[in-house]
């Protein structure tokens, strides 16, 4: 007999039904907590205060004179902000968790939509981030990570601190429930 | 009954302090040679000193460089520990402060035995371990002689009882002399070699445009070397002499001659040193891997470990039915060149054994083969690439000859024949329990993965995208890259999905 053949891996040749199986479609969707507009709007305001400083120190280093010089500029960065602002926004609108019995599910993006799926055994570990604005709204982001590598985490956003404490409680516990 | 040897902390073998030597040795040379040479060419006019002065603070110099290195690599040797006991390895180092690192062996993924010439005199080698735990070796033991290195292989390998035993028990510490280390004896489990002839065809197969951007690169460095130390600008010299030879077609048809041998040579020469002696052994629960001539290099992959197997070959190779197939295993990092696990199979055979080993996918597939949806080329080829054709033909109409325009058009042209071939012959299969890849233009390039490895699936909408219901899907893996199917039709993406989860959350819920 061939040794390549002699024995087969574990949970090979496993059977599904159709039937069996839930579809991402049903699920529903829990929207993300409405400070998180807020919160990524003040985080945009303070990287727009730093770009708006950059391009004034540029105009005065360029000897930029004329107030038509300076209208545009402030024009341009006013209809930026705006259109991040809205973006942003929209977002935060389209952002949305789910969690069923063996999965979590993550969802983003309003033009560019992204729904990620993580079975819960297959996380590694999880990190609670709570930056100093979502610390001022009370928010948390829980970041899912898998054997997959660093890069690829699945980012939960838009949860309170209790709620990222309490998700990250209850993946463990599912991860300890499976492992006993 | 026999000892476990390891059980008690052990010290690097004193062989080590001499492969520290020569790898410092290694290190230092060039410089040493080079800045040698120049404090001999030096005529004493640097800072009014004498070349003998000069020369002798060189050497000063470098003997204190030297042992000062020498003096850390000696501590590390004399506080490093390592120990193997209740199925774990526990590495202590440090001298002011101590480092402790556990690895537990049923997280091993794979160990690496690497023997150079001067393992290969002194009959020792080196041991890599790799654990999922980062891309770097968490434990690599020097001069480690080869029957030692064979007795904890045997432990590490996943067949060996030891690995979950305690070595107090007397019963299972017999076990860790273990050899050899599996199941099946080495010389009846099936195996695939490379032949001389298959070696000869897969250098000439290589990529030669890449060896000779290699070669120049090579010679640039070193010519760059030179004038830095030597102070010889040997790229002024070449220039001069070019500048003062008039070149007929028949002299640059002899430089390409001569560049294109140089090339095969080197390409001959580069695959000879690292797939000669080539060898795969398909244990039952492990692979093993030889290859190297001078540089011997013994793999072993626990089977279970393996999280995805790829395979490329180019035009010619796919001609002559020669592929270079790679084993992904967790935390393999693409920059370690030595980590990485490739095959060069030759022939159908060999590679659907070395697929096989991995996964069986004689099954039935389940629903239609996936291929990327006729929008895919069109917005590639006609939004995006057309777009960037647009601004630079404008762009090059107005301040170049109107004849350069030509470049663009080609270049898209190609592109977009590129692409169109590529939809065609992407070709994603979903089995039972695994997804199977083919996609290339030129070439081709294939992805084996086994659903059970799939880590997270995800699925990718852009307006265009919703608005002609069709979703990117991406699974990550833990070895190997992502698989990505673009623009599939939105329900079959969702079923895709809902499957690969369906499948892990099944699986799971059995294993529990």
């Amino acid at each position: 007999m061939d040794a390549t053949q002699a024995q087969p891996l574990a949970a090979q040749q496993k059977q599904l039904f159709w039937a069996d199986i839930s579809t991402i479609v049903d699920i529903n969707w829990i929207p993300a907590d409405a400070r998180l507009v807020p919160v990524r709007t003040w985080e945009w305001t303070i990287w727009f205060l730093v770009l708006v400083a950059i391009a004034i120190a540029g105009g005065v280093v360029a000897d930029l004179v004329g107030w038509i010089w300076w209208s545009i500029i402030g024009i341009f960065f006013t209809c930026l902000y705006i259109t991040v602002w809205f973006l942003i926004r929209k977002s935060c609108e389209a952002t949305a968790y789910a969690f069923r019995d063996q999965d979590v599910l993550s969802r983003k993006g309003w033009l560019f939509q992204q729904t990620h799926v993580v079975p819960v055994h297959k996380i590694q570990h999880m990190v609670i981030k709570t930056g100093p604005i979502e610390k001022r709204y009370g928010l948390a982001t829980l970041k899912l990570h898998t054997a997959a590598g660093s890069f690829t985490d699945i980012p939960v956003v838009g949860l309170t601190a209790e709620q990222a404490a309490q998700l990250k409680d209850w993946i463990t516990h599912q991860n300890l429930r499976h492992d006993v | 009954m026999m000892y476990n040897r390891w059980q008690e902390p052990t010290r690097l073998p004193k062989m080590a302090l001499l492969f520290q030597g020569a790898r410092l040795l290694r290190q230092l040379w060039p410089l040493i040679l080079l800045l040698g040479a120049r404090a001999l060419l030096n005529d004493g006019s640097s800072g009014g000193k004498t070349r003998a002065t000069t020369t002798t603070w060189f050497v000063f110099g470098g003997i204190a460089f030297f042992l000062v290195l020498q003096i850390n690599e000696l501590l590390r040797w004399v506080f490093f520990r390592y120990q193997l006991i209740d199925g774990e390895f526990i590495v202590q180092s440090g001298w002011l402060s101590r480092k402790r690192t556990v690895i537990p062996l049923a997280r091993i993924q794979a160990v690496h035995q690497h023997q150079n010439v001067l393992h290969r005199i002194t009959q020792t080698c080196k041991l890599h371990i790799d654990t999922a735990g980062s891309q770097e070796e968490e434990l690599s033991i020097e001069g480690l002689s080869l029957s030692d290195a064979a007795a904890l292989r045997a432990i590490l390998h996943p067949a060996a009882p030891v690995a979950s035993a305690s070595p107090h028990d007397p019963v299972e510490v017999e076990a860790l002399s273990i050899q050899p280390p599996a199941a099946v004896p080495s010389e009846t489990a099936p195996s695939v070699s490379m032949r001389l002839v298959d070696l000869l065809r897969l250098s000439a197969t290589e990529n030669h445009l890449q060896t000779l951007l290699l070669v120049l690169l090579f010679l640039f460095g070193k010519m760059q070397d030179m004038k830095d130390y030597l102070g010889i600008d040997t790229m002024e010299w070449m220039v001069e002499q070019s500048d003062s030879v008039r070149l007929g077609m028949q002299a640059v048809a002899m430089l390409a001659l001569f560049g294109l041998g140089v090339t095969l040579l080197v390409s001959l020469i580069r695959v000879v040193l690292r797939y000669g002696g080539f060898n795969v052994q398909f244990q039952p629960d492990a692979l093993q891997m030889k290859w190297g001539l001078l540089e011997t290099r013994r793999k072993l992959v626990p089977r279970e470990r393996i999280q995805q197997v790829t395979w490329k070959s180019n035009w010619l190779r796919q001609r002559l039915q020669l592929y270079v197939m790679r084993v992904h295993i967790l935390a393999e990092s693409e920059g370690k060149e030595d980590m990485l696990l490739r095959m060069p199979i030759s022939g159908k055979t060999g590679w659907k054994r070395v697929l096989d080993y991995y996964k069986d996918v004689s099954g039935q597939q389940i629903g239609a083969t996936h291929q990327p949806d006729l929008r895919w080329w069109i917005r590639r080829t006609w939004v995006f690439a057309f777009s960037v054709l647009v601004v630079l033909v404008a762009t090059l109409g107005m301040w170049a000859p109107l004849w350069t325009i030509s470049f663009p058009i080609v270049l898209w042209l190609y592109f977009a024949g590129s692409w169109w071939v590529w939809r065609k012959r992407f070709r994603g299969e979903l089995f039972a329990d695994a997804y199977l890849l083919h996609r290339g233009v030129w070439g081709y390039n294939g992805s084996l993965v086994r659903l059970a490895h799939v880590q997270s699936v995800s699925l990718h909408q852009s307006p265009y995208m919703r608005a002609h219901q069709l979703a990117t899907v991406k699974m990550q893996v833990a070895g190997g890259n992502a698989v990505v199917i673009p623009y599939l039709r939105e329900a079959d993406a969702i079923a895709f999905v809902d499957y690969v989860v369906g499948y892990l959350v099944a699986q799971q819920l059995e294993v529990s």
